[in-house]
């Protein structure tokens, strides 16, 4: 090639743009460096000249519109939508009357039930380190300060074993509301405690919970009538 | 000489070390919050995943095998496998599993900057790998055991390699890690639809159609493994998990807890949660999906993300992070709205890129912008398609982030060629995102 009259043109969206000397010999790429379009383009032997046209080209108007649409439904009518509240009859259990829930569900094995007691056991052995929660409702949440109360005892042959005794507040779309009643790894003789739950209005639950985690750890917790 | 005939050039040694820069600048972050945050009880599906690993390594491989042992997972399995991993190789704890987890956050710069790159060129991708590098929320989703950065990273190299090579094998290794993805979490298994729109805005339609079915295969045969092991024990039967009930339930009506409350096994619970879901959108119609929009989209666009959440959530509250120095509260809840500040400006100039880019220009990269608006939708779909909660943001961020660096180095460009009502739409989209994210509480 090598003709001194070659030149390269570079369409861009910005403007016609050329950037590049003309090859010393034949076959020696010529380097363009144009940031919109980031090409490396050999001119083919012969060529006087190479036209790279930048296929961008501005959008036919329907996108624009569908776009502004789009907006104006969103930015403008949407937030006069007043959202639906949450429905509370669906949202707790069927039941609200006094009732204990375990989790997970395949280590249920692990809890038994009667009563306003359970009875909670975590095997010892490799696989035991998660454990298992029961959660007793005594009835529909009341919002305000509502008390919990739970009488436990423990027992532990691992030091690795945990257990703990909390208060539970479930409000729809945000995480559970945890307040502390105990916490042991080691053997517990019989003992009470209790905690005192802010509850809000759109709290759907309250609940007194045993946990036991770790192997060989086992726990009897029992919620008297009144807190 | 058609534009797609010149192929993107090859990274030159200097954008190379940037990139290596970046990831660098990407690690040293997720380190340092990893770090400072470290003290942080692992809470809600953290414990959960952690649990299920303890439990998987202590069944053994044997368990696969044993159909009369139930499956002991609610959700995907690469996300429990993948700590499982930690734990049988390096005996890793909750400390190790968010190191392992700031190191892949950080890996999700490479993907990034090359999608980036088809879209708008190397200044693109390079500036899309350095807003990921320093965003909050990707930096502190990072530090977490929840599923968004194997997730992320499982998606966005999937796509990369689908946009920067042509062969068919690349195909099928994209459908693998797409199955993979979601088989980490549900959401992803319509994330091929969004190949299936970068197939189509493509003027050798035939061809990438074959290349998309190759996808679709190896994404297939991806999951079917898990899903006919998933059905082989006596608790019922799923794609990737059983929660399909428990997503309805809690997205519309209630909490993790109250679907526990609503029976003592998992198809009694189901079944529960499915009848009052049902109950509560008959109870609606036929203003549902209107109705859902208003309820999933401002949570969408929020900027009360985790990162400040982190920062800003009263004592007592499980989301709260502990830190190893306490700054005071006034410093903490600053620092949560500068934050916050940062996420929705990020979110608005990340739609904002994306909308000038598909208003004012249509080229080489159009494919491109099709598959990012396509990731956005699918993200989105389950949330108002299925009436479940649209959750986490997480995967939109990575997209916004290369819409913000396409705005940051070709925006003025097209700004300036677009037709005037063009930037009326693109200015609307941007105010519009503000409005609907202020909704949010």
């Amino acid at each position: 090639m090598g003709d001194p009259k070659a030149i390269v043109v570079v369409h861009t969206a910005s403007g016609w743009q050329v950037e590049g000397a003309p090859p010393e010999a034949e076959g020696d790429p010529v380097q363009l460096h144009v940031p919109e379009l980031e090409l490396s383009v050999t001119l083919p032997p012969g060529a006087a000249q190479i036209t790279v046209r930048n296929a961008d080209a501005p959008m036919p108007w329907p996108m624009s519109a569908v776009l502004l649409v789009v907006a104006l439904l969103l930015g403008v009518v949407l937030p006069a939508t007043e959202p639906k509240a949450l429905r509370k009859d669906a949202a707790g259990p069927a039941d609200l009357g006094p009732r204990w829930v375990v989790w997970p569900d395949d280590h249920a094995d692990r809890a038994t039930t009667e009563g306003r007691e359970a009875t909670l056991a975590n095997p010892e052995g490799a696989g035991a380190r998660d454990g298992v929660t029961a959660c007793f409702e005594a009835g529909p949440p009341r919002p305000g300060v509502m008390p919990v109360s739970a009488a436990w005892s423990t027992t532990s042959s691992d030091p690795e074993g945990l257990a703990r005794v909390f208060g539970k507040v479930v409000v729809p779309g945000s995480m559970p509301r945890i307040t502390p009643i105990a916490t042991t790894h080691d053997t517990t003789p019989e003992s009470t405690g209790k905690a005192l739950l802010d509850v809000p209005a759109d709290a759907i639950a309250v609940q007194t919970c045993g946990a036991v985690s770790g192997p060989g750890m086992q726990m009897r917790i029992r919620i008297p009538d009144e807190p | 000489m058609s534009p797609e005939a010149a192929a993107p050039a090859e990274p030159s040694r200097d954008d190379q070390a940037l990139l290596g820069s970046i990831l660098g600048l990407a690690l040293t972050l997720r380190l340092l919050v990893w770090w400072y945050f470290e003290p942080t009880p692992t809470v809600a599906d953290e414990n959960w995943y952690l649990q299920t690993a303890h439990r998987l390594v202590g069944y053994g491989p044997r368990w696969w095998f044993d159909t009369s042992r139930p499956v002991p997972l609610t959700s995907g399995p690469v996300v429990p496998f993948w700590y499982a991993s930690l734990i049988l190789l390096f005996d890793a704890g909750a400390r190790g599993m968010r190191l392992a987890n700031a190191v892949l956050g950080a890996l999700t710069v490479l993907p990034v900057a090359r999608i980036g790159e088809r879209l708008g060129g190397r200044r693109t991708g390079l500036a899309s790998a350095l807003l990921v590098a320093v965003h909050p929320d990707l930096i502190t989703y990072s530090t977490r055991l929840w599923t968004e950065p194997v997730f992320l990273i499982l998606w966005l190299t999937a796509f990369a390699l689908l946009l920067s090579d042509e062969r068919r094998r690349a195909a099928l290794g994209a459908g693998a890690l797409l199955g993979l993805a979601a088989l980490a979490r549900e959401t992803g298994l319509l994330l091929p639809a969004a190949a299936a729109g970068w197939a189509l805005v493509h003027h050798d339609r035939a061809r990438r159609a074959v290349r998309v079915l190759l996808l679709g295969l190896a994404f297939v045969g991806t999951l079917a493994p898990w899903s006919l092991r998933l059905s082989a024990d006596e608790r019922g039967n799923g794609v990737v998990s059983r929660t399909s009930a428990y997503n309805l339930f809690i997205g519309n009506v209630a909490g993790d807890d109250a679907y526990q409350a609503l029976g003592k096994t998992d198809p009694e619970r189901a079944a529960a949660a499915n009848q009052r879901a049902r109950e509560a959108i008959l109870a609606e119609l036929p203003r549902w999906p209107w109705t859902k929009v208003r309820r999933t989209l401002p949570e969408l666009l929020s900027p009360e993300t985790l990162s400040v959440q982190q920062w800003s959530a009263p004592p007592g509250d499980p989301i709260r992070a502990a830190p190893r120095f306490e700054p005071p509260d006034a410093v903490r809840a600053a620092v949560g709205r500068v934050l916050g500040a940062v996420q929705l400006g990020l979110t608005t100039a990340g739609l904002g890129g994306l909308a000038l880019a598909l208003t004012a220009r249509r080229g080489r990269s159009a494919d491109v912008l099709a598959l990012l608006i396509g990731v956005l939708a699918v993200s989105y779909a389950p949330a108002w398609l299925t009436f479940a909660k649209p959750r986490f943001a997480v995967p939109w961020m990575p997209v916004l982030m290369i819409g913000v660096a396409w705005l940051l180095t070709r925006g003025p460009a097209a700004w300036r060629e677009a037709p005037w009502y063009a930037r009326v739409a693109v200015v609307a989209v941007m105010a519009a995102t503000v409005r609907v994210a202020m909704l949010h509480r």
